[in-house]
């Protein structure tokens, strides 16, 4: 079948995605995703404090500031960040040239990640590659310079980056049991970026009948908040269809509320060939009730080529003022407006024909023109998503529990027991 | 009759709902004027599912009090349950003042507030924080710091938080009848109150509460609560494990539980039939009591070592010297007591709310511990507030109360 070499001409692609981990967040951050093996071409831990560098098991490092910092960390200024960025910026250029997609990954508030991200973002976007910037906020307990210096960062890298992703550490207490270890909450909210960003890297370069594509994202974002809300969950259960959605819509990253606010929200699934239609259709139903009637609902569906059961859901919503960024970045960035201005020339639909956008997008795109591979309209695709993935008999769980008249209510389940099922068929005693 | 201090418990159960009208005393004694029930409809193991029809029941539980106490009833107390209630044990700390140097009401309120720094899931708000003990410059054993002099207090609360949405379900539900939540309680809490006296709680004693849809539990040592907690099963299950067992309808299978069933097992002769009688819609049928009690048995038995399985890590359950109280709905089952001494392996009793005064088909009915309760736990919250000063301590609360709400 065509369809399928085009799949497998996809797969052999490698990964055009690079991850700076910058400041001593960003270093963490980084260290993680070497250790969990992040699909990424290249990760590099970018920071002031040569220490934090040293112990760090990422392989590509870069000291910044040897001059400006010597060495010792940005002491929580953003300023001598940012001086110490520009001393090294000639070495990251080197580094990002060639990469289309650029995350840049830091933890705002402190010296180097507020300091120097926001350059690099914007350096990245002058060579011309898609910036995604996933920040940690700081603690509302860590006082009010560090908010301030927090804001200051999240303006620059409003107007430096395509996708701005921010992850509230206030919010971590929601990721760990209450008591939890201060080391363990740590780990835990890195690995939820970790994941996220996994997702993000699937939704954008996994090969599928539905592909979201890099040129869907910019033109999405262009002119816009770049503030993006983002959840990923990933299930291998029974009803993992369901299950995983609810854990996307969950993620800290996503404010339920403000997902209701988005105007465009994307939805990508990410799982083997045998995800079935009707588990696309629990998932976007689901999406459905959480977001604004009128918002555009974008669906990618991405193959990966195990045979695990695990699906994996991504949601991506884009707040929908716009910001006049064009305007001001021409005016404080006046360097970035040659990539700016090479994004305007895209075919910029107005947003009331946003529905057919897309696939006049993707069809001026540069690879493949099969139709059933072919992003459409959401009705469309779903349509064509029937030849695509087989659909499939769905099983009934084959009912051999009786709840009887806790049928209906939320199960108590103990020690992996479902205790709403009568103990006495659970011990197996025999009644007449 | 001058009746001002009234006071109304109110007891949203799975299998029914009652509403208690009491009067305190001076004495700490609480007076029986009235009780009022309903059957209870759209509440599942605790929690509101269906909200037109429970508001209704409320309804008619609470006119049902008015009718029978011939008072007009304007606020409540109400119980909680639920398996989203979650406790856990937490320790806060504050220094005192150095130009102080004596522990006074806002220290007490510190150290509350030190201890409750902790991280809650975001969809949930604290429910009780009630003190266990206080550390006066890491001496403990002392009960009323307020007036010592000291540098550092600590105190030991046990915290209880559930589900904002669901604690704000039950309340509007209430309010939706057009009476006022004086207090929400955690159920367990009132009902050892009303089941439990001092000294009981000083020696250790567990009291759980099997209801319809929940059994909650709380573990008293050194006067004060080490550990409580929900277990989303209770009668109902009973009832729906003999329905399923012996194929008999809800209804059929609930009376069966009542009038004929019994926890232990063995006691029958063989091949000892019960007649089921016919009713419309379902011709009669023997059942063998020998299978209805197996059910019960089984059901039974599992809750009870469940909750020992819970309980034992946090408080050995053989250190309490009081032992172990059974009340609600389920300890009327037959041999509910033998079973749960063969499994605590401490002395059990069934017990009845004590301390009250009034009609006695009223206060010696298990069924009612939780709403009797409550009267006993907002008569002494009353006397509290009236001690220190009212309106600003209970303005306090509220506000801080439904600001947790509103979030």
């Amino acid at each position: 079948m065509i369809e399928i070499k085009h799949n497998r001409i996809d797969q052999s692609q490698p990964s055009r995605m690079l991850v700076i981990g910058i400041g001593n967040a960003g270093v963490n951050l980084a260290d993680r995703m070497t250790m969990e093996s992040l699909p990424v071409s290249k990760i590099i831990a970018v920071n002031t404090d040569s220490h934090s560098l040293m112990s760090s098991i990422t392989v590509e490092k870069v000291v910044l500031g040897t001059i400006a910092a010597r060495g010792l960390g940005a002491g929580g200024d953003p300023e001598v960040g940012a001086k110490a960025a520009e001393e090294n910026m000639t070495e990251i250029r080197a580094h990002v040239e060639g990469h289309p997609i650029v995350t840049v990954c830091a933890g705002l508030g402190g010296g180097t990640g507020s300091g120097a991200a926001p350059l690099i973002a914007r350096t990245a976007r002058e060579a011309g590659a898609f910036v995604i910037a996933l920040v940690t906020l700081p603690f509302s307990f860590e006082g009010r310079r560090r908010a301030k210096q927090t804001e200051d960062a999240l303006a620059l890298l409003e107007k430096s980056a395509d996708l701005l992703l921010c992850f509230e550490n206030d919010r971590m207490s929601e990721i760990t049991q209450p008591g939890a270890g201060v080391e363990d909450t740590f780990e835990k909210s890195d690995i939820l970026l970790e994941q996220c960003l996994k997702s993000l890297v699937h939704m954008i370069e996994l090969p599928g009948l539905m592909r979201v594509s890099l040129s869907d994202l910019s033109r999405l974002l262009d002119g816009r908040n770049p503030r993006c809300l983002f959840g990923a969950g990933e299930s291998e259960a029974e009803n993992r269809a369901f299950d995983a959605v609810g854990k996307a819509l969950k993620c800290p990253l996503l404010g339920r509320k403000l997902l209701s606010e988005s105007r465009t929200v994307i939805v990508h699934i990410a799982g083997s060939s045998d995800v079935s239609l009707a588990e696309i259709g629990v998932i976007m139903r689901e999406v459905e009730k959480y977001t604004d009637s009128d918002a555009h609902l974008m669906l990618g569906i991405g193959l990966r080529n195990e045979m695990s059961p695990k699906l994996t859901v991504s949601v991506l919503g884009c707040l929908s003022q716009p910001v006049q960024r064009d305007e001001e970045e021409e005016a404080t960035a006046p360097v970035a407006a040659s990539a700016n201005t090479s994004r305007q020339e895209r075919p910029a639909q107005p947003e009331t024909e946003e529905e057919e956008a897309p696939a006049a997008q993707e069809t001026g795109g540069p690879k493949k023109t099969i139709p059933a591979t072919d992003p459409r309209p959401r009705r469309a695709i779903v349509e064509d998503g029937k030849k695509g993935t087989k659909p499939k008999q769905e099983f009934l769980p084959f009912d051999s529990v009786n709840r009887g008249r806790f049928e209906k209510s939320e199960p108590t389940i103990v020690e992996g027991e479902d205790l709403d099922v009568p103990t006495f068929l659970r011990m197996k005693i025999k009644v007449k | 009759m001058a009746r001002d201090n009234i006071l109304v418990g109110l007891e949203i159960g799975t299998s029914k709902i009652c509403a208690v009208v009491g009067e305190g005393r001076d004495d700490s004694t609480i007076r029986i004027l009235g009780v009022g029930q309903t059957p209870s409809r759209g509440i599942r193991k605790g929690e509101i599912v269906d909200f037109g029809t429970a508001s209704q029941c409320i309804h008619d539980a609470l006119a049902d009090a008015e009718e029978k106490s011939d008072v007009e009833i304007k606020s409540v107390w109400v119980a909680v349950s639920g398996g989203h209630i979650q406790s856990f044990n937490s320790r806060g700390a504050t220094v005192i003042p150095e130009d102080r140097g004596e522990v006074e009401e806002v220290d007490l309120r510190d150290v509350e507030i030190s201890a409750k720094e902790v991280n809650l899931p975001k969809e949930n708000t604290f429910l009780h924080a009630v003190i266990q003990k206080y550390y006066v410059d890491g001496h403990d054993g002392v009960l009323n710091p307020l007036g010592m002099l000291a540098h550092r207090l600590e105190a030991n609360f046990h915290i209880v938080h559930g589900v904002t949405t669901r604690i704000q379900n039950t309340i509007r539900c209430i309010k939706e009848v057009g009476v006022d939540v004086e207090d929400i309680v955690l159920s367990s809490l009132a009902a050892a109150e009303v089941v439990l006296d001092a000294n009981q709680k000083n020696l250790g004693a567990l009291v759980i509460d099997i209801g319809g849809g929940t059994t909650d539990y709380i573990v008293y040592a050194d006067g004060a609560i080490q550990h409580s907690g929900i277990l989303a099963v209770g009668g109902d299950h009973v009832t729906n494990d003999i329905s399923i067992g012996l194929r008999l309808p809800i209804t059929r299978a609930e009376k069966l539980k009542i009038e004929e069933g019994s926890v232990e097992i063995g006691i029958g002769l063989p091949g000892e039939l019960i007649t089921v009688k016919n009713d419309s819609g379902f011709s009669g049928r023997e059942v063998e009591l020998e299978m209805l009690n197996t059910i019960i048995h089984a059901r039974m038995r599992e809750i009870f070592e469940h909750l020992k399985k819970q309980i034992d890590p946090h408080v050995p359950i053989d250190m309490l010297g009081s032992g172990v109280m059974i009340t609600g709905g389920c300890a009327l089952l037959k041999g509910v007591r033998t079973l749960a001494e063969e499994i605590f392996e401490v002395p059990v009793h069934v017990t009845v709310p004590q301390s009250v005064t009034g009609p006695t088909s009223a206060f010696e009915n298990p069924q009612l511990t939780t709403a009797i309760g409550l009267l006993k736990y907002g008569h002494a919250m009353q006397s509290i507030t009236t001690s220190t000063s009212v309106l600003e301590n209970l303005g306090q609360k509220f506000s801080s109360l439904f600001r947790g709400f509103r979030l």
